[in-house]
């Protein structure tokens, strides 16, 4: 067992601890306010006996827990800005991140929300790794383009995309600078039309034929976790946050957003295109590993093509 | 389990240390050809911040990388008072190995000869698995913040202490205290000190943390995987954030937002009804032509 | 109105489209709607499999669809623009060209937006773009523009029709006209009769409408640049875009225009009509265009390549390149800058049939050229692409895109075809008008 998955073990216990310690004196055994989830935990009473109760459906850090649908998912979290810092020295491209993704969001093999590239700064310089995914700028090239308004910049800094009501024209596509976005090619049995479930905020169940992209999981952080990147990351280079709160979280270690960006001289990418990211990144400056590490995840093949695109010409 | 004999080739200093290892632990092989996974048991105590207790358990089976959780077992627990054993439950992980007890925060542990609280964990094992045990022993540790302004400088003060079986307060020292604010995902620590001789830890506190929209923030102080208390965890929450303005900004009229900006609207408009306005002008006047018809 | 011996004369030359419809009249039609019906199988496959059988991707987005959409727009925004400045110059010797041009921008414009059209993932949600349009938008920008133009071109169309079908109406007897043809002239003339105070009006309407069709083309030209020029792309982020792709349509729309009249001119005899002189002004156009289109070629590109960024130094790779669109850029400069200069510049080159030539080579140029203005620069986004999957990294049509972009031409040319059966390709009563006025017939037997 990793020391990652400790660490998801431990916080999750305090996860449900937390909701304990809501209901307050009263007792646990009292909390029945919550909607059951159908699952129970063990409790032992005040005077030794065992009882068992309904577990709590989530745990809830924000109100509404459940992901809204329609007008309201356009509005974003009231009081939040959704950060998320990468910290390129820490990247050893083991590819965690893309995979927790892809589970977490039902996609296919092929298809990458997050990407890790193979970057050479300049000539000279050592090449290093790059999670990219998309950057929910302040000044979204993507949202202006979009002719019918079902991809939105709401007010927690989060950009969305409304599979029920994109057309496709993949407009959006070819207007991120960053190639964030990706398009459903293939129908997937999965896959729904207006499933009475679907909510922008999960992006899933996907659907064939519209634009999706990362959605810095607004659903995982009503509930307190992070994005399943971040969780995912072996080496802790994913920090996310709430920006109002000065404090970004890779799992391991919290730290604060303006003192991190400040030391480390956190930059944007192609800062000067005036897309205002909200996606920071700390240079690969005394990084843990060399680059080569990286390439154990990787085909042969995809060896290959990394190392061509990042020959200096 | 394989024979002694099937592990030959990896030498006898191997076969040596499974026979040591079996002996130690007390288990033999059964011999009948059906081989058992080793289990492990891994348990942790944490003390909640309204004092209720949680005692997380997990059960794995395999070694290194192989390492999976056990589901669906029983896992029984127990608790020692001076010599006899109590039952306190049997719980059932869940798909991944896991299992949580919580225990209300009234119910006092009993303790063992040494003065700790002691809970014994048995899993017993099946066809396919080994049993597995594990004991832990702890003492409950209290915790309480204090806010103290001295010439404008803010100081947290977190002191450490256990209750006597008088119920006095015993001031705990050299127990290292975290100190932070709740954010959403995580606590952001601030400082980690050492309680003194008094169980008290202290440390300034800084003016720019961000808060709620008053600048309420909730403070918590907490000994973590300490080998005597478990984890501890204290909350408390106070007017020392800065209060942040959450009041929800809209796009307002601008090229990503909603609405689109007044001179766009205007240009369109001024375009269109100039255009369709002469469009219709000319329909008009061949409408006017087909009238003036012969017949 | 009165059958004088001008409207007599033309009638009598073009009267072919009222005659029953030739064996091999039918065989063209079928032929075309087969090819049509092939790209609506292809349409029909891409609808139900998905876009994966075409050869877009995400770096690529949109391919041939787009190139055609763009090319397309262009002959008919070019038409529109033409026909309308030699209707308000009055330029006398142009008015045998005018329903060519005009039948050019109706064809094209209702042609053109399917391309797009193939380029939507959910095209069942089309008409979300009139219930929720963004007014940002620069796709809402072109479907106000497009919907716009082709009401305003279509009635332009009919309302130049009005007089030949009046025309018609009146010799209906004499044309032995069977009944249907006859009601459908007499309604369709919506009862002009040529009187003075109506010829005023419908005069009127008409330099109305040219006068309004003109600005119209132009910005919607101009909004269908900046659909990519409003993107953050080297080599699309351009503000020489707007400008840059009117030229490029009136330039491809005056060698449609010469290509058409050829084939008219070949096939049925118009030489009169059509006369040596039309493709000699056409051609000086022509290669006054090919020089404006290389001068402003070679501005936009001289500034990206002078002082080269480092993905516009890719993107340049790309073009120079053999092994990637070397030949294709070359080759087509070579067709769009220096063929027309060569071929109509030079006298001993000129003639009716290399100048007819020069305006297919000229067309295939801008073709590829408008692809090389899309697929490269979408296979050069600032992020490198990493992918192992060659079809992810290089965007190469696939049979159903090439099969729809066939359909297109086929459709066009079964449009005209079509048309040419309603009312004679020329405009009969608008010719009798200038003939009246100048006393003689337009044709100058020059040598070309």
């Amino acid at each position: 067992m990793g020391s990652n998955s400790r660490r998801d073990f431990i916080k999750k216990g305090s996860a449900l601890g937390l909701i304990a310690a809501a209901t307050g004196a009263a007792g646990i055994a009292a909390n029945q306010s919550e909607k059951p989830t159908g699952e129970k935990m063990k409790v032992l009473t005040t005077d030794g006996k065992v009882i068992e109760v309904d577990k709590p459906s989530s745990n809830c850090e924000i109100e509404p827990c459940a992901p809204p649908k329609g007008e309201e998912a356009r509005k974003g979290i009231p009081g939040r800005s959704f950060v998320m810092v990468i910290d390129l020295a820490k990247c050893k491209n083991a590819r965690k991140c893309i995979e927790g993704c892809q589970k977490g969001h039902d996609l296919l093999p092929d298809q990458e929300y997050m990407k890790v590239h193979l970057m050479k700064d300049n000539p000279e310089a050592e090449p290093y790794w790059f999670p990219k995914n998309c950057f929910h700028c302040d000044n979204p090239p993507c949202v202006k383009v979009c002719p019918v308004g079902a991809t939105f910049k709401r007010t927690d800094n989060i950009v969305l995309v409304d599979a029920d009501a994109c057309i496709g024209c993949k407009f959006c596509v070819s207007a991120c600078p960053y190639s964030a976005r990706i398009f459903n090619w293939t129908d997937k049995e999965s896959y729904a039309s207006n499933d009475p479930n679907y909510s922008p905020e999960t992006g899933t169940p996907g659907q064939h034929g519209t634009v999706s992209k990362c959605d810095f999981c607004p659903d995982r952080s009503r509930e307190g976790k992070l994005p399943y990147c971040a969780m995912s990351c072996p080496m802790g280079a994913i920090y996310f946050g709430d920006k109002n709160e000065d404090a970004v979280y890779n799992g391991e270690e919290t730290l604060r957003f303006t003192q991190l960006i400040k030391d480390r001289i956190g930059y944007r990418y192609l800062e000067e295109l005036g897309t205002k990211p909200n996606v920071y990144y700390l240079p690969a400056t005394d990084r843990m590993f060399p680059y080569e590490r990286g390439f154990s995840s990787l085909s042969e093949e995809q060896k290959e093509v990394m190392e061509k695109s990042i020959e200096s010409k | 389990m394989k024979t002694i004999n099937q592990y030959r080739p990896v030498g006898r200093y191997f076969s040596l240390f499974l026979i040591t290892f079996c002996t130690l632990f007390g288990v033999i092989a059964p011999l009948d050809g059906q081989s058992q996974t080793r289990t492990r048991l891994k348990v942790y105590y944490e003390k909640l911040p309204n004092s209720d207790k949680k005692i997380s358990i997990i059960l794995t089976e395999g070694k290194g990388k192989k390492t999976k959780g056990v589901g669906n077992a029983l896992i029984s627990i127990s608790t020692v008072a001076l010599d006899s054993t109590i039952e306190l439950a049997t719980i059932t992980t869940d798909t991944i190995g896991e299992a949580f007890l919580f225990v209300e925060a009234n119910y006092s542990f009993p303790k063992n000869e040494d003065g700790y609280s002691e809970l014994n964990l048995n899993y017993s094992g099946n066809d396919s698995l080994k049993s597995a045990k594990k004991s832990i022993e702890f003492l409950d540790l209290n915790l309480d913040l204090f806010f103290d302004i001295v010439d404008s400088v803010k100081y947290l003060e977190v002191s450490a202490f256990e209750f006597d079986s008088t119920g006095a307060q015993m001031p705990i020292e050299e127990v290292g205290i975290k100190m932070g604010v709740k954010r959403l995902y995580s606590t952001l620590y601030l400082e980690e000190v050492d309680s003194d001789k008094d169980g008290v830890a202290s440390m300034e506190f800084p003016n720019d943390i961000p808060g709620d929209s008053v600048g309420m923030i909730t403070v918590i102080a907490r000994v973590e995987d300490h080998d005597d208390y478990g984890t501890v965890t204290k909350t408390k929450t106070i007017d020392w954030g800065t209060a942040v303005d959450y009041s929800m900004e809209s796009n307002g009229r601008s090229l990503f937002g909603d609405s689109a900006p007044l001179w766009m609207i205007i240009s369109v408009a001024v375009i269109l009804i100039g255009a369709w306005f002469h469009f219709l002008l000319a329909v008009y006047k061949v409408y006017k032509m087909s009238r003036l018809a012969k017949d | 109105m009165d059958s004088n011996s001008i409207s007599n004369k033309l009638l009598d030359e073009n009267m072919s489209f009222i005659a029953k419809p030739s064996i091999k009249w039918i065989l063209k039609v079928v032929v075309l709607a087969l090819i049509v019906c092939v790209g609506l199988y292809a349409l029909f496959l891409q609808v139900t499999k998905g876009h994966l059988i075409t050869g877009m991707r995400d770096n690529v987005v949109w391919g041939v669809y787009i190139v055609n959409f763009v090319f397309v727009l262009g002959l008919s925004y070019a038409g529109a623009l033409i026909a309308g400045i030699f209707h308000l110059g009055r330029v006398k010797w142009a008015t045998p060209l005018q329903r060519i041009l005009k039948l050019i921008t109706v064809f094209s414009l209702i042609i053109g937006p399917f391309y797009i059209l193939l380029c939507l993932g959910r095209p069942e949600r089309l008409f979300d773009l009139f219930l929720h349009p963004r007014i940002q938008s620069p796709i809402i920008w072109d479907v106000v523009a497009i919907v716009t133009d082709l009401v305003f071109c279509i009635v332009y169309l009919y309302f130049t029709y009005i007089k030949d079908f009046a025309l018609l109406r009146d010799n209906s007897d004499k044309l032995n006209m069977p009944n249907w043809r006859k009601k459908f002239y007499k309604f369709v003339a919506i009862g002009y009769d040529d009187t003075p105070k109506q010829k005023k009006l419908l005069n009127q309407s008409l330099d109305i409408l040219a006068a309004i069709i003109i600005p119209t083309t132009i910005i919607a030209y101009s909004l269908l640049a900046w659909l990519f020029g409003m993107n953050l792309k080297v080599g699309w982020h351009s503000s020489i875009f707007a400008p840059f792709f009117i030229l490029s349509a009136v330039y491809s729309g005056v060698a449609l225009l010469i290509l058409i009249m050829w084939i008219y001119r070949r096939t049925r005899k118009l030489e009169h009509i059509f006369t040596d002189n039309h493709f000699k002004y056409l051609g000086f156009a022509l290669m006054g265009l090919s020089l404006f289109y290389g001068y402003f070629y070679f501005s936009e590109y001289i500034t990206n390549w002078y002082n080269m960024q480092k993905t516009s130094g890719l993107l340049w790779e790309k073009y120079l390149d053999f092994s990637e669109y070397g030949f294709y850029f070359y080759g087509s400069i070579f067709l769009v800058t220096l063929l027309p200069a060569i071929v109509i510049g030079i006298p001993w080159f000129r003639s009716v049939g290399s100048i007819a030539f020069t305006s297919v080579a000229v067309l295939v140029g801008l073709w590829i050229l408008r692809y090389l203005m899309i697929v490269p620069v979408l296979e050069t986004p600032y992020v490198p692409i990493q992918d192992i999957r060659p079809d992810w990294v290089h965007y190469s049509a696939t049979w159903i895109e090439w099969s729809l972009t066939i359909a297109g031409v086929a459709l066009f040319v079964l449009f005209f075809i079509l048309v040419a059966k309603i009312a004679p390709i020329i405009p009969i009563a608008e010719m009798e008008e200038d003939q009246e006025e100048a006393k003689k017939i337009v044709s100058p037997k020059e040598e070309v």
